[in-house]
Order: structure tokens, then C-alpha cells, then sequence
């Protein structure tokens, strides 16, 4: 495990602790001031999870409005409403052990769905978790001494990264020296021998951007060798490949060495796209795509939000403007 | 080592907005203060705005919509907080206190 990796783990798993220590202290506590507390350290906690997810607009509009706001808002109302003194008494609960266990089969069903939903595994489903487009399929070696995995794919967007896990065994005589990344046109794959014949226009402009670092065919789009210099524990080699246009591609991450037998192990592969990737090192915010969406597909909903919350704070301030007589 | 989070973030993620949801049910059923059933409600809506972005963040299904979603969603708890918060003022000034057992004049 990178320290990255490390470290996102234990910073998650302390926001995780945070988070439902403070739902459990908001659900129990009886006094109303420590409840409200508590909801500020799940909200906080909340905002710092959306920031660990990389959606960083949503934990700085999180922050912004609900600790600022709401909380602030829920505080005036204890305020408003009690004597601050004597908050024993502001907080009674029923003592419910029917919700209580109306609540721990709730939890208990959720958590079910949650782990045996077999869409949500990563084995073999084409995109739906984690970006994992593309998983270890198969496991081949092929004879020029490379251990090598195959994938066929559609580029959506103009940038894709292919990372592969890469296990390197200790034995230097027979190591991995490169891991190569390859992605091939799709006129080229359907060619399928080593001929290139068709299309030339095409990879004439592709060919700027190629880095031939490798005796790797001319067919491939681009090539990105990297050299292992560590044995005995598990990388991840990344490339992102910029400038693709839309199409079908074929990609290959194959481990190439001196020896004919590479003692290199290719643990999984994978494709994703950077605008959601789920790791530490490439980062894209969330501001743009969400600014993009809320001025395009969801202005009109955005206005319609917007004239609701000018209505709410109406009616909030008609509501409080004075004692309402004679219910 | 898939039970670790950056293996596996999502399930982790739904793992922990399951048990902030259960915690704001068990808060909204059991509390009769009003401004605690407020609380509760918002401990609901972060669980589900947890959910929201997971999925937008760790799935290629959905894009940007969660995101998106998540904005609305807490615009509204914020509009929601507001009429709240006038409304228990004035249950506060009608009935003395802001117990949900109290109001309960609709019944008759």
C-alpha cells in the first residue's frame, strides 16, 4: 500500500469515527446544547468526507450553508426557544426500544444491500464501480518475454489514464525492466496483423503526440515505458494519454524484460478517466463540471430552487413576525 | 485488503451514511423536542448527500448529477431550517414549549 493510500485510509476512518460518534451523541444526548455541538462535528466531518471524495466545492458549500447556516439557525432556535439555564429538561427523549429496534433492522437491511449488492463488486462489471472500467481479465505470457493484458475500450473523453499494479519479484536476472503502455487506433486493431495500411491521414496527426520509446509497432498511438526500479512489492504505473479522440481503442499494459521467462506479475489493470478518479495522485476538481451542469441541463431547476428559498424566507418571516393569536 | 477504504470506498462510504441515516431516524422517532426532530432531519439529508456524492464521485453511471444534486439538496434543507425554525417560534409562543407532544390541536 502507497503511503497515499495510507494515509487517505486513516484519515478516512478517523472522519468516519467522528461522523457517527457525533450522530450517535446527536440521537442520545440529552441535553440539547451538547446535541447541537455534536451536529456541528458531523457536519464538519461530513464536509471533510466530500473533501476526501475530491468533490470540493460541495465541502466548501457544505461548510458555507450548513455550518454557517443551518447549524447556526438550529442553535438560534434552542436559544430562542429555552431557558439556556435549566437545559435538563429541553431534551427529553421517549425511551424507545421499539425505535430502537426499528432502527437497528433498518441498519442491519441497509448494510445487507450494501455488501451483497453484486453490481456494486468490482469483479467483472463493465464500469459501474470505481472507474474500474477494466479488470484483470486474463493473465497471459506471451512468448517475446512480456507478460502482457489486453483490453478493448471506448474513449469518451479526450484524456484517459491506464494504470496498471504491477508485482516485481526480487530476482533482479529475471525482473520486469518496463512496463509499457500501449493504445492502439481503431483501424489498426481491426487491421490486426502488423500491416498498417489504411487511414494514413489520420495517423499522420496522431503522430505528434507518439513517443515511440519502444520497438513497440507504429500501429499503437502512443507508448509510455516506464522503468521499475523497485522488486518485491506491489506499484501502480500510470499514464494518461491526452488528446485521444472519441473512439474505440485497443489498450495493452504489458511488462517487458531481457529474460524470456519475466518474473514480473501483472495484478490488474485498469482504465479511468481523471475527471473521477479515485486516486490520490491526479487530481481534478469538482467546480467546473458542476457550474457547467447548474448553468446548462439544471438552470431551470436552479431558479425554481432559488424562488423556493426566496418563498421559505418569506413565509419564515411572516411566520415570526409576531404572536399569532387565538389558535 | 479489499475491506480497506481506498480499495473499496464506495461500500465504505454507503457503510457510513447507513449509520448516520439510522442515527437521525432513531433521533426523529424518539426526541419530542422539535428542534431535536430538526436535527435528526438534517442528519437524514447528510447521509443522503453522502450517498449522492459517493456515487458521482466513485461511479462513471451518473456524471456530474449527484454533485448537482447534492447542491439542491442542501439549499432546500436550508430553506427547510428557515420555515423550521419560524415555525417552532411559534409553537414556542402558543403552547409554551416546543414539545411536538403538545401541539396537537389538529386531533379534535
Amino acid at each position: 500500500m502507497a503511503a497515499s493510500d495510507f494515509i487517505l485510509n486513516v484519515v478516512f476512518y478517523a472522519l468516519a469515527a467522528a461522523a457517527v460518534g457525533g450522530a450517535v451523541a446527536v440521537a442520545t444526548s440529552r441535553n440539547i446544547v451538547r446535541s447541537a455541538f455534536a451536529l456541528l462535528a458531523v457536519l464538519f466531518a461530513v464536509a471533510a468526507l466530500y473533501a476526501v471524495m475530491k468533490a470540493d466545492f460541495i465541502a466548501a458549500a457544505q461548510v458555507l450553508i450548513y455550518v454557517g447556516g443551518i447549524l447556526v439557525l438550529i442553535i438560534f432556535a434552542v436559544m430562542l426557544t429555552h431557558r439556556i439555564t435549566d437545559v435538563k429538561l429541553s431534551n427529553d427523549s421517549t425511551p424507545g426500544p421499539a425505535a430502537f429496534c426499528a432502527c437497528l433492522c433498518l441498519l442491519f437491511s441497509l448494510v445487507v444491500v450494501i455488501l451483497f449488492t453484486a453490481k456494486w463488486r468490482r469483479d467483472s462489471d463493465v464500469a459501474t464501480l470505481n472507474n474500474k472500467v477494466f479488470e484483470v481479465a486474463l493473465r497471459q505470457y506471451q512468448s517475446d518475454g512480456s507478460t502482457g493484458i489486453q483490453f478493448g475500450g471506448t474513449a469518451l473523453e479526450d484524456s484517459v489514464v491506464v494504470s496498471a499494479d504491477v508485482l516485481v519479484v526480487p530476482d533482479a536476472s529475471r525482473s520486469v525492466d518496463q512496463v509499457v503502455f500501449t493504445v492502439s487506433a481503431p483501424e489498426t486493431r481491426d487491421a490486426g496483423g502488423k500491416d498498417q495500411k489504411e487511414t494514413p491521414e489520420k495517423e499522420k496527426e496522431k503522430e505528434p503526440a507518439a513517443k515511440d520509446l519502444d520497438d513497440v509497432s507504429a500501429k499503437d498511438v502512443q507508448v509510455q515505458s516506464t522503468f521499475l526500479p523497485y522488486a518485491g512489492r506491489t506499484q501502480t504505473y500510470r499514464h494518461t494519454f491526452e488528446k485521444l479522440p472519441v473512439g474505440d481503442y485497443h489498450w495493452r499494459v504489458k511488462l517487458v524484460g531481457h529474460e524470456k521467462d519475466v518474473k514480473g506479475e501483472l495484478q490488474s489493470a485498469e482504465w479511468t478517466f481523471p475527471a473521477a478518479k479515485t486516486d490520490f495522485s491526479v487530481r481534478k476538481g469538482v467546480t467546473e463540471p458542476i457550474a457547467l451542469a447548474l448553468a446548462g441541463p439544471y438552470l431551470f431547476a436552479f431558479e425554481v430552487v432559488s424562488v423556493l428559498l426566496l418563498a421559505a424566507l418569506v413565509g419564515a418571516a411572516f411566520l415570526a413576525r409576531k404572536e399569532v393569536k387565538g389558535v | 485488503m479489499s475491506h480497506v477504504f481506498s480499495r473499496n470506498p464506495l461500500e465504505h462510504m454507503l457503510l457510513l451514511s447507513a449509520v448516520i441515516f439510522c442515527a437521525g431516524v432513531y433521533t426523529i422517532l424518539t426526541r419530542k423536542n422539535a428542534v431535536s426532530i430538526l436535527m435528526g432531519v438534517e442528519l437524514v439529508l447528510n447521509a443522503a448527500n453522502l450517498n449522492f456524492v459517493a456515487f458521482s464521485q466513485y461511479t462513471r453511471i451518473g456524471g456530474m448529477h449527484g454533485n448537482v444534486f447534492t447542491i439542491f439538496v442542501i439549499l432546500l434543507a436550508a430553506a427547510e431550517a428557515a420555515v423550521a425554525l419560524a415555525i417552532i417560534i411559534g409553537i414556542y409562543q402558543n403552547f409554551g414549549g416546543v414539545d411536538v407532544d403538545q401541539a396537537d390541536n389538529m386531533k379534535e
